[in-house]
């Protein structure tokens, strides 16, 4: 991060659900990308997992269903700062500005960002051409959604992927 | 190791050791003891304590008869085209894992049939069930197989369902073979691990059995050395029957 880093604008919630839908995009477009998928339990996963937790979002699912969408969208209050985020209800930990990204019914980024205080994990499950090379396409993706979150105002990002599928004849 | 970063020594590039035993101890042999009537045990493949017998514990057993798709859904979904578009099955890894499965399944016994169409009886269904559970168990996810990453603190791994999968699917790729299970073992989450494969196939009657072991033996280290980093200490393949045209044991 430059030394700017301190004086931007944290990326609002809205902004960081784009973000996901645009990372999804940029992940299904690397040569040999089948499918990109949501990461089954993201949303509890890096709860559990990540100190400082600020906002959550993508995951898969829909907004406002109980199926899949255990992510959605959240922004984590900061007026407690003792309180996990994992503690904190869903409806407490939503944030205004998530409002359009978070409408009922739309449908929530397949690809996970989690905001934490000093780590941004961008999560996601892709099924891969069997006419390529898996750790090849595994890497690329990786490094295209790096290259394309270093710009934006978060934390250090890191990827956490998984080929969960090898498909032939795709 | 050019197509890679550094720090991934972990992966080596030719995965196939230059003597890869093939145990054809379990096999049967053309002419030999096969029974017309009982061309494959329907129950081996689920029997954790079976030849080839797979990692998850009866628990998981259990658990993975109540979760995911049924395979009667899978069933009719394939009977119907795979139409109209079902996004639980098509978008899921476990199920279109089985759905290819039963597909290749059902094209060898159609390649099985047309060659023997007055004498091929109906298909053994409990010999396809028992594959097919074999399939689901081995379809999950199950451990997490790691890549050699682009950064430290990014991590990139392979399911080891999706390994089973693609061994099954390099096995089934080998005219006159039908994998029965598949066993990744060894300590697959640590980079460098010496890890063994072992894929208990059928065979079909009148194939030369070490030849056709050996082929998919060749299938599946090809497979894997392009589509993991395992560090395979060999691959294993056993014979453990021979399916019968005229008993459709394979359709």
């Amino acid at each position: 991060m430059s030394d700017d880093d301190g004086l931007r604008a944290p990326i609002s919630p809205a902004d960081l659900s784009l973000l996901a839908t645009e990372l999804g995009e940029i992940a299904a477009s690397v040569d040999g990308v089948v499918h990109v998928r949501a990461r089954p339990g993201f949303g509890s996963v890096v709860r559990s997992a990540l100190q400082g937790l600020s906002a959550v979002v993508g995951g898969g699912g829909v907004v406002g269903s109980t199926v899949q969408s255990d992510a959605s969208i959240a922004g984590a209050t900061s007026a407690d700062p003792g309180v996990p985020a994992s503690d904190i209800p869903d409806a407490e930990r939503a944030d205004p500005a998530s409002a359009e990204a978070a409408a009922p019914g739309r449908p929530v980024p397949l690809v996970g960002i989690a905001v934490a205080d000093l780590e941004t994990r961008i999560t996601l499950d892709i099924a891969v051409d069997e006419s390529g090379s898996g750790p090849l396409v595994a890497r690329a993706v990786a490094q295209a959604l790096l290259d394309r979150v270093s710009g934006e105002p978060v934390p250090p990002a890191s990827v956490d992927l998984r080929i969960v599928s090898v498909a032939t004849g795709a | 190791m050019s197509d890679r970063p550094h720090g991934t020594d972990h992966a080596h590039e030719d995965p196939t050791p230059p003597d890869v035993p093939v145990d054809l101890g379990g096999s049967v042999e053309p002419g030999g003891s096969v029974a017309p009537g009982g061309p494959v045990d329907p129950t081996a493949p689920v029997d954790p304590g079976a030849p080839g017998g797979a990692d998850p514990s009866p628990d998981e057993l259990v658990a993975g008869a109540e979760d995911g798709v049924s395979p009667e859904r899978l069933v009719d979904y394939l009977d119907a085209g795979r139409q109209p578009y079902d996004p639980e099955i098509e978008e899921s890894p476990e199920a279109r894992a089985q759905l290819a499965a039963l597909e290749r399944l059902r094209a060898m016994g159609a390649r099985l049939l047309e060659s023997d169409a007055a004498a091929s009886p109906a298909p053994d269904p409990s010999w396809i069930s028992g594959v097919m559970d074999r399939v689901r168990l081995e379809s999950r996810a199950g451990r997490q197989i790691p890549l050699a990453s682009i950064d430290e603190r990014s991590t990139l791994h392979i399911t080891e369902g999706a390994v089973r999968s693609l061994i099954r699917e390099a096995g089934d790729g080998v005219e006159g073979a039908m994998v029965i299970s598949c066993t990744i073992h060894g300590d697959v989450s640590v980079p460098g691990a010496l890890v063994r494969v072992e894929v208990v196939v059928s065979g079909l009657f009148g194939e030369p059995l070490p030849a056709l072991a050996e082929a998919v033996k060749s299938a599946v280290s090809s497979s894997l050395s392009r589509q993991t980093e395992l560090t395979l200490e060999s691959v294993d393949v056993v014979v453990d029957d021979v399916h019968l045209q005229s008993e459709g044991g394979a359709a």
